[in-house]
């Protein structure tokens, strides 16, 4: 089960405005390859409620809660991320990342519990690698990543399918940033996912973004406020059958 | 395992007369729950309306498709002391409820869920899973027999309004399910068993039919349209038998006055007796008393003019080698004799029958250029017609009238090829029996050509809201028996078109079903690639469209394996 866009910041933009030094590089549960060298310690905190209610179960939401931390020295760099994805209180998901890089490329390990209420003992887990190469320019940085590499699995038939994310993603500049990103799952019918997203910030520090995906279509947008150690955003994203999905992050640096 | 639909048909044949499903509820009351053990339970009462024991010994309950055994509960259970555990019989007069396994549990965990069971009743549950594998779906019906999980034996009772179905599943679609209300037989006595709500919307234990204790059961008939002279068929059982006599009593009741028609004395040992009498229809309740108990006898129908008999079913466009036909119900609560009747447009007709041709009330008549060659392509087909002139279909355009003896209207069916896309040939169906036959809307072209029974789309295209329901959640597509299959079932308009998509949590459509729209549709858990679908949440998007107008349902499940 792979979730349909990114959780946090990076939502609303649909994974696609990611700059080293920005809240889309700092979320914990990305990869640390796109984290600033030397950036320090950063804690963050996110929410998505997918989708709309439907027309059953309206009473039960589908939603996620992930947590975590990062911390970049001047070469090691160090993410680690905890989530609880819950659907209408009858399947449950709980993950946890751990991503280590060095300069510009990283490692990511990642396990998966899945489960359905009432019956626990049918349990399925997974565990997972993962690796990111971030390789920066002077306008723009290039994002090459390998995801779900199997390691081991208490049941066969994996769920989450090997996928190539390919990407680029400019500074800040006159326009703002921008982001494109391909991702090929060659095991799908329609393996290529298109991503394109925008960002520009009306003051120094409030932003809107926006994001457009093929297969599936999807329109992102958001609005994200960064002070001087510490930041939020506010997500939605629309699937033309499925509605809207909400999301709300913030993320806090301490001074060490 | 899957029970050949004939074998069903058969069961018309040779099921017991005495033991009765007297209540069914397959639709609890309460949220829809994926949780064990539930908060509120399916049931089927039996009663045993006959002089003999019945032995529960190798009896199965069946809902077509899977089967499973009936045993006592061995246990009293919590709330319901007063009911009979541990046995294996079901004496005349007796009354029984078959649960579902986890109902003893449930209870005990839960005593909101006690379902309000008579004093007396003898208790039974499914030996091994819930009432019809998994749940009674909404249109489900049952039958119970002797024999084993593969064979029948015999056929004891079942509760069905469409015996011959393809699927092997036994279906009870009218009336429509209403959540929290069972269905309970109000006719039993006569050939066919016909259910409708139970008033008191759930009676577990306490059969609706019995007063005073017995049933009474009747039929009216209009001996000649001319002449308002009714005949009236009274069928009189008490269950558990007896040998004592009763004296009954026919009579109208005029404002008070009592005027009585017809009286007599019946043993109650011989099973079913049956009263005729006739008498001018009139102003007045006609009311029938027996053991001091009054039965009030429903004139309501009686009266009505033409419009009784409609035609349901017409197939101008036929395959090679199969005959002209259309059919006919009688939706009234009589029997109407068609001697006389006629069929065709303006400028042409036929006579439908030159002698006595009877249609109870609820059947159907099937009218055919020529009924051997029909009989061959619909095996089993019964209550075919052919007339002595055949009137031939326009297959692009016509209207075939039909009308009674003395030439009084009765029903029309118009029908042309532009209201249909893809009309090749199917046969039109009438969305609803009491629409007027005249517009594209009174017609839906058929899955599949069903003479001498209900239409196919007759129960899920009746509706002006169209609705959709999926389960069971959580879906279990792992090839262990259970839950393997999704079933999204379908309640559309009539003249409406059905676009199903079934998307992943990921939000890509991985499966999607096209072609004519059906009542179910079953998903195995696999992408259209063959693939296996990703566990955790997916999402079923029907699209119905009719008149240009859309409405999209979406329910949302989950997938596990």
């Amino acid at each position: 089960m792979d979730d349909p866009f990114p959780s946090g910041y990076l939502m609303g933009n649909l994974g696609t405005i990611i700059w080293d030094d920005g809240m889309g590089g700092r979320s914990p549960w990305f990869p640390a390859a796109a984290l600033h060298s030397g950036s320090g310690l950063v804690i963050s905190v996110g929410a998505v409620s997918y989708y709309d209610r439907m027309d059953n179960l309206e009473d039960r939401l589908i939603y996620r809660a992930v947590s975590g931390a990062g911390y970049a020295g001047k070469i090691i760099k160090i993410k680690a991320a905890v989530s609880q994805f819950n659907a209408f209180g009858i399947f449950y998901s709980q993950t946890g990342f751990l991503s280590v890089g060095y300069r510009g490329f990283s490692l990511e390990a990642t396990g998966y519990r899945f489960f359905v209420r009432g019956k626990e003992e049918t349990a399925r887990t997974l565990g997972e690698l993962g690796a990111a190469i971030w390789v920066p320019f002077k306008y723009a940085a290039v994002m090459f990543q390998a995801e779900h590499i199997v390691l081991k699995e208490s049941r066969s038939g994996s769920d989450t399918p090997f996928l190539l994310r390919g990407s680029i993603h400019t500074k800040r500049n006159l326009f703002g940033a921008q982001g494109v990103t391909v991702v090929v799952i060659p095991s799908r019918a329609q393996p290529v996912r298109f991503t394109l997203g925008e960002e520009y910030r009306l003051f120094g520090w409030l932003g809107i973004h926006a994001a457009v995906s093929a297969n599936p279509v999807m329109i992102g947008i958001g609005v994200v406020a960064e002070w001087s150690r510490a930041g939020a955003a506010l997500s939605f994203v629309s699937h033309p059958e499925l509605g809207w999905s909400k999301g709300f992050s913030a993320e806090y640096r301490p001074r060490l | 395992m899957k029970f050949p639909g004939i074998l069903i048909l058969l069961a018309a044949y040779v099921f017991s007369a005495d033991i009765f499903i007297s209540e069914i509820h397959r639709d609890p009351a309460g949220a829809e729950s994926a949780i064990g053990g539930g908060a509120s339970h399916e049931f089927i009462e039996l009663i045993n309306s006959g002089n003999d024991t019945l032995f529960i010994d190798s009896l199965y309950i069946t809902d077509g498709t899977e089967s499973d055994s009936i045993v006592p509960v061995d246990e009293p259970v919590s709330g319901h002391p007063d009911c009979i555990v541990s046995t294996r019989f079901l004496f005349p007069g007796q009354t029984a409820v078959i649960l579902d396994p986890d109902y003893r549990d449930a209870v005990t965990r839960n005593p909101s869920c006690r379902l309000p069971i008579a004093e007396g009743s003898v208790l039974y549950m499914c030996g091994d899973r819930e009432l019809g594998a998994g749940g009674l779906a909404s249109d489900e019906g049952v039958m119970l027999y002797k024999g084993t999980k593969i064979v029948i034996d015999s056929i004891i009772c079942f509760a069905s309004d469409y015996p011959l179905n393809t699927d092997g599943k036994i279906s009870l679609s009218s009336p429509v399910n209403r959540e929290g209300v069972s269905l309970v037989p109000v006719s039993i006595l006569f050939d066919t068993v016909v259910y409708d709500y139970c008033a008191a919307s759930v009676t577990p234990g306490r059969c609706e039919l019995l007063r005073n204790g017995w049933v009474i059961d009747w039929r009216l008939r209009e001996k000649e349209l001319s002449e308002d002279l009714v005949t009236c068929t009274i069928k009189c059982r008490k269950p558990g038998g007896g040998k004592e006599s009763q004296r009954w009593c026919l009579y109208c009741d005029s404002s008070g006055v009592r005027k009585i028609l017809n009286s007599g004395k019946i043993v109650s040992g011989a099973l079913t007796s049956t009263l005729i009498s006739e008498f001018t229809a009139g102003n007045f309740d006609l009311v029938f008393s027996m053991a001091n108990t009054e039965w009030l006898i429903d004139l309501s129908g009686v009266r009505m003019s033409g419009g009784v008999v409609r035609i349901n079913e017409l197939s101008p466009r036929t395959l090679t080698g199969e005959p002209e036909w259309f059919e006919l119900v009688n939706t009234s609560s009589m029997t109407v004799n068609l001697s006389g009747w006629k069929f065709g447009n303006s400028s042409d007709t036929a006579i439908l029958s030159a002698t006595d041709r009877f249609l109870e009330p609820g059947g159907f008549l099937v009218v055919t250029k020529d009924a051997e060659a029909l009989c061959a392509r619909y095996p089993g087909l019964k209550n075919v017609l052919e007339p002595p002139v055949w009137h031939t279909l326009d297959n692009y355009r016509d209207t075939l009238l039909l009308t009674g003896r003395s030439g009084f209207f009765c029903d029309i069916a118009c029908f042309e090829s532009a209201w249909f896309t893809k009309w090749e040939n199917q046969s039109l169906e009438r969305a609803r029996p009491d629409y007027d036959g005249l517009s594209s809307e009174s017609w839906n072209l058929s899955l599949r050509a069903t003479p001498g029974f209900p239409n196919s789309s007759l129960f899920w295209r009746t509706t002006q809201d169209p609705s959709m329901e999926i389960g069971p959640i959580p879906f279990t597509p792992d090839g262990d028996g259970t839950d393997d299959l999704l079933a999204v079932t379908l309640k559309v308009p009539s003249s409406s078109t059905v676009s199903l998509s079934i998307y992943s949590f990921e939000g890509r459509m991985v499966r999607t079903f096209s072609g004519p729209a059906v009542r179910k549709y079953l998903w195995d858990g696999k992408t259209d690639n063959g693939q296996k679908a990703a566990v955790g949440p997916f999402f079923v998007i029907a699209l119905i469209q009719r008149s240009g107008n859309s409405v999209m349902i979406r329910k949302k499940g989950v997938l596990w394996r």
